[in-house]
């Protein structure tokens, strides 16, 4: 299952397994986000192209009003993932 | 969706009973969600449920997905996405199978009389 909330540091936390069925889930939720913020991937254990594409748009989104998701301690896997679609081109990502 | 549930349940217990440590379950894991889900998305109208076996050969895992009835969709041949433009030109479609292609070993694709089957198949390393 997945989660995702918002930590007292103020970054976005999603655990779990990010896969097509919870998309609509983190897609509601990261709808709300009009600012950059952080997201937090330490507990995420997995993740698929449906993911990316929540991501993805969400990036997109913000990046028209001058902002951007920093991504931070994805896991190894999860890393490959992200340099295979170049997506370490179009999200800053710290570990 | 809801199948995906069932189905990394049963990838889980094979990969239990198969002594496949969490760290190679990953890609198999992957392949298994965006071909499933592909074929999902590009045979709505089909009534028929999509198959899903597991082997584990020596030291490799092959897996088939069979549509019995579908149309014909060479994931061979799939159009690779364009994965270098910047973030205003890129494109959320088309990643799946593409990204699939680089985490498994091997692809295989047959269609006849209606019934697709990919074959894939994962080399265990370490």
């Amino acid at each position: 299952m997945l989660t995702i909330e918002m930590q007292h540091n103020g970054d976005i936390a999603i655990g779990g397994r990010f896969d097509a069925s919870q998309t609509d889930k983190v897609r509601s939720f990261l709808s709300t986000i009009e600012t950059s913020m952080v997201v937090d991937m330490t507990n995420m254990e997995y993740i698929s192209s449906a993911g990316l594409g929540v991501l993805l748009m969400t990036q997109k989104r913000l990046q028209d009003s001058g902002h951007r998701l920093k991504l931070k301690k994805m896991n190894k896997h999860i890393r490959d993932v992200f340099t295979f679609a170049g997506f370490d081109q179009i999200f800053e990502i710290e570990n | 969706m809801q199948s995906l549930e069932k189905i990394f349940d049963f990838i889980g217990a094979f990969t239990s009973e198969a002594g496949i440590t969490p760290s190679q379950i990953f890609p198999i894991q992957f392949a298994i969600e965006e071909l499933f889900t592909n074929m999902v998305k590009y045979q709505k109208d089909s009534l028929q449920d999509i198959a899903i076996t597991m082997e584990n050969v020596g030291r490799q895992v092959i897996v088939t997905l069979i549509d019995p009835d579908c149309e014909p969709f060479n994931v061979l041949k799939a159009i690779e996405p364009e994965i270098n433009q910047p973030l205003a030109e890129r494109q959320a479609g088309g990643l799946g199978v593409y990204l699939t292609k680089k985490m498994v070993d091997a692809m295989d694709y047959q269609y006849t009389n209606r019934k697709s089957i990919i074959t894939l198949t994962k080399n265990l390393e370490g």
